[in-house]
């Protein structure tokens, strides 16, 4: 009984599909019907989207004959990781894929195509799409980045302009109240903050400066404030010397880095509520005119000189360079590479169509795609300007008082996908102080970050095990360390427990991939 | 031979069991295969069936691990403080409430008592944090207008447990109290008629009569909250808990939760989520039969 139930279902999967396929090949020829296509990705800015309204993207979906349909979550890293393992769990793989993880980077997603999940790309690329040809498979750094160590490309990745992402800032007009200059060192950078506490620099009469603010992302509160380990030759995380992969907080000199926060954490100079602030104390605290000192985004942060500006006439924020401790020449690791690690693309297995697709994407990059997911639609939100494209109203003085970035994505730029941000939007993007900060960062400071690596789904086993014990016991302990619950020294007994749970190991693999990705 | 009587005389009743069999079978019974997983390298995308084998290497790795030692512990100490000083809470209201004797008093004093289980507890774990700020925090804001230091409560691994035993009290003691109730109305009057004519006094009608005759109910909340220590409220936890007393407030729960939905290791969260469970059988295994020791008192089973 059950064969011949066997059999039925069977014949009917086959007359199903045939019929299916009848009808697939009765629609190609005419090529008029769309191809429908479903997208899950992340939302670029928190702000609603309808993208069957935004005209770049009719565009988009006219030319290249798609017919998308988004599927968008919050960009907040619990909800959108969370997210996207339980729409993988389900197995109920939309056709696009954009995700990437909350540490950045696409490992994630190289480990599910390893496993069948997303389709390789790189015949598509090689057979039907030009554009990602030259900028992905020609170029060396972009592809070693984006290949998954099966040696097969998962994503289609967001490529940047620019490689300067953070750093630091000071009120300018509060340097001028309590008569000093731009800091050089830690130790100029620890007056001037004693001068903000103590000199009332916002001058309301109330001893309520917080002299220096830095944003965690998630649970690494070092996100920022860790660029002060730069000043001491330090690293938070793994770091190359002399060609040695090395864990930057089991290196002595990070003690130097632990002392030097636990010092202004303990004399009140940095935001008594780094560990525990939600929100975005960043724009809070500086528009409540308390906060002087930060390191942060350049560009977003150069846009409160605008935005803070309204309400605070001398509020001035401008940026200077990474204070030297033990070093004596200022530098900093912190970049983006050009390829993002926050942006880019896949095509699900599940996909009816993936030639379609690759050329979707490939048309993105395009130079006309290019415009159209950084500029929009001529005459709506851009116009040409000495043949380059300039920003109008709509974006820069939002009518619905949106921010720049939020107007941009409102509009169908800058999105989370596999897109070729172009160096006009960077130009316009920043105003003069960030793109002043940026060059100069660029031009004198930043030195090579540690490089993108991937690792074996073997590799990635131990380091799930072993990695993240060190990484919870350097947060922990350093969290300890910094509001002085623990002396800086006794970080050496951290080291030791790092070593127990096997820190060599890690150690290994991480030399292992970075030779076979240098290699490559 | 009576059961298949009843089954004779009353097919309704049983019929309306099916669905809870039907319930505890689907919902409750089939689910357990999936602990298979802790033994598999589990992939969502190869599924369930095709996942390779792991063995035990999970388990290894969780009872190796630095994470092991710090979650039993913190699991076993909110349990043990909440054992400690939240469970007689809601018995001393729901005797004090009884011996309210103005009836629209105690509708009040229970309203008032009761209302906080109904806010949700994001709610409640917002106002605490707030209320505890160093910065703007009325707890703060006291101690500094009598010239001390303010304390950032949230921030210190000690305050955790007390924190976070003191908001369980706050919340649910009233509802707590309501077993009690019920269960003090079920005391004939007529006892404490006769204690009053023997002599007794509130407090010997108390020890003599009230206590004894709710014992059992005490006995049996208290196995059931035995098997709960080990299952601490997840979501309280996880509300109030932040990096920096990470290690003070990690329990079981949070930390599955941490590593399986945020971190997607499906095989290690199962195997810690076993571990739990088993932990929790045992426990509630060996307080029944303690419980069965002491004559007249109730146990599970």
């Amino acid at each position: 009984m059950s064969k011949k139930l066997l059999v039925v279902l069977l014949v009917a999967l086959f007359v199903g599909s045939a019929f299916l396929a009848c009808k697939k090949e009765a629609a190609t020829p005419v090529a008029t019907e769309p191809t429908a296509l479903s997208v899950w990705a992340v939302i670029a800015a928190e702000i609603p989207l309808v993208p069957e309204e935004i005209a770049a993207w009719n565009v988009i979906e006219r030319k290249t004959n798609t017919n998308l349909n988004w599927n968008f979550v919050s960009s907040l890293s619990e909800v959108k990781d969370q997210q996207f393992n339980l729409m993988v769990a389900s197995g109920d793989i939309p056709d696009i894929v954009a995700y990437y993880e909350k540490s950045g980077g696409h490992t994630t997603v190289m480990k599910l195509g390893s496993e069948g999940a997303f389709v390789p790309l790189e015949n598509l690329i090689a057979q039907h799409a030009p554009n990602l040809q030259k900028r992905i498979l020609n170029d060396p750094a972009v592809r070693e980045a984006v290949t998954a160590p099966d040696g097969h490309i998962y994503h289609v990745p967001m490529l940047s302009a620019l490689s300067a992402a953070r750093g630091w800032f000071i009120r300018d007009d509060w340097l001028a109240k309590v008569g000093m200059q731009k800091p050089k060192t830690t130790e100029e950078l620890y007056r001037v903050l004693v001068a903000f506490r103590d000199m009332d620099p916002n001058g309301n009469g109330k001893k309520d400066e917080i002299p220096m603010l830095a944003r965690r992302r998630g649970e690494d509160w070092a996100y920022n404030l860790g660029a002060l380990a730069y000043a001491f030759n330090a690293d938070v995380d793994f770091v190359l010397r002399d060609g040695k992969v090395a864990y930057g907080p089991a290196e002595p000199q990070y003690r130097d880095y632990l002392a030097y926060i636990a010092r202004l954490y303990g004399e009140k100079l940095i935001d008594q509520e780094i560990l525990t602030r939600g929100g975005n104390p960043r724009d809070a605290l500086l528009s409540q005119n308390v906060a002087g000192v930060l390191h942060d985004w350049f560009a977003s942060t150069a846009d409160l000189n605008t935005t803070i500006g309204k309400t605070l006439p001398d509020f001035k924020l401008t940026h200077f360079a990474p204070p030297m401790g033990t070093v004596n020449k200022p530098f900093t690791r912190i970049q983006q590479s050009l390829v993002r690690a926050d942006g880019g693309w896949s095509i699900s297995v599940r996909n009816p169509d993936p030639v379609a697709t690759i050329k979707l994407m490939d048309f993105i990059y395009s130079d006309e795609g290019i415009i159209l997911t950084n500029f929009g639609v001529e005459g709506q939100t851009y116009t040409m300007n000495n043949g380059k494209p300039q920003y109008l109203a709509a974006i820069t003085a939002n009518p619905n008082g949106m921010g720049m970035h939020e107007s941009l994505v409102s509009n169908g730029a800058q999105w989370k996908i596999g897109m070729v941000q172009s160096i006009d939007y960077e130009r316009q993007f920043a105003n003069a102080i960030a793109t002043e900060a940026r060059l100069d960062y660029m031009q004198n400071y930043i030195v090579p970050a540690f490089p993108l690596l991937s690792f074996t789904a073997e590799e990635a086993e131990t380091l799930k095990d072993k990695l993240s014990q060190i990484r919870t016991l350097t947060n922990e302990m350093s969290a300890r360390v910094m509001v002085g619950a623990m002396s800086a020294a006794d970080f050496a007994n951290t080291v030791s427990e790092m070593q127990k749970v096997g820190l060599a190991d890690v150690l290994k693999i991480y030399q292992t991939a970075y030779d076979r990705t240098i290699r490559k | 031979m009576r059961r298949a009587k009843s089954l004779h005389d009353d097919p309704a009743l049983w019929i309306m069991l099916i669905p809870v069999i039907l319930y505890l079978l689907l919902f409750r019974y089939i689910p357990i295969s999936g602990v298979l997983i802790a033994l598999k390298r589990f992939s969502p995308f190869l599924g369930f069936l095709k996942s390779p084998w792991n063995g035990l290497e999970y388990f290894r790795q969780f009872f190796s691990s630095i994470y092991f030692e710090r979650v039993l512990r913190n699991t076993l100490v909110l349990g043990g403080y909440y054992l400690a000083f939240a469970f007689p809470v809601p018995i001393i209201l729901a005797l004090m409430l009884n011996s309210v004797r103005k009836p629209r008093l105690k509708k009040a004093f229970q309203t008032v008592t009761l209302l906080p289980h109904f806010v949700s507890f994001v709610v409640i774990a917002g106002i605490a944090i707030n209320l505890l700020s160093p910065r703007t925090g009325v707890v703060n804001l006291f101690r500094q207008s009598i010239g001390l230091e303010p304390i950032f409560f949230m921030q210190q691994q000690g305050f955790f447990p007390f924190i976070y035993t003191f908001i369980r009290i706050f919340k649910e003691s009233g509802y707590e109290a309501i077993v009690y109730l019920a269960a003090l109305t079920a005391i004939d009057p007529t006892l404490y008629e006769a204690a009053e004519v023997d002599g007794a006094g509130r407090w010997r009608q108390l020890t003599a009569i009230t206590l004894p005759s709710i014992m059992p109910t005490i006995v049996l909340m208290f196995l059931v909250r035995i098997g709960n220590i080990v299952s601490v409220s997840f979501e309280e936890v996880l509300l109030l808990q932040n990096d920096v007393i990470l290690e003070t407030s990690e329990v079981i729960s949070t930390f599955v939760y941490r590593r399986g939905l945020l971190g997607a290791d499906y095989s290690y969260a199962t195997a810690v989520g076993l571990f739990e469970t088993v932990f929790a059988l045992i426990l509630v295994v060996s307080s029944n039969s303690i419980a069965r020791r002491f004559k007249n008192a109730a146990s599970l089973w």
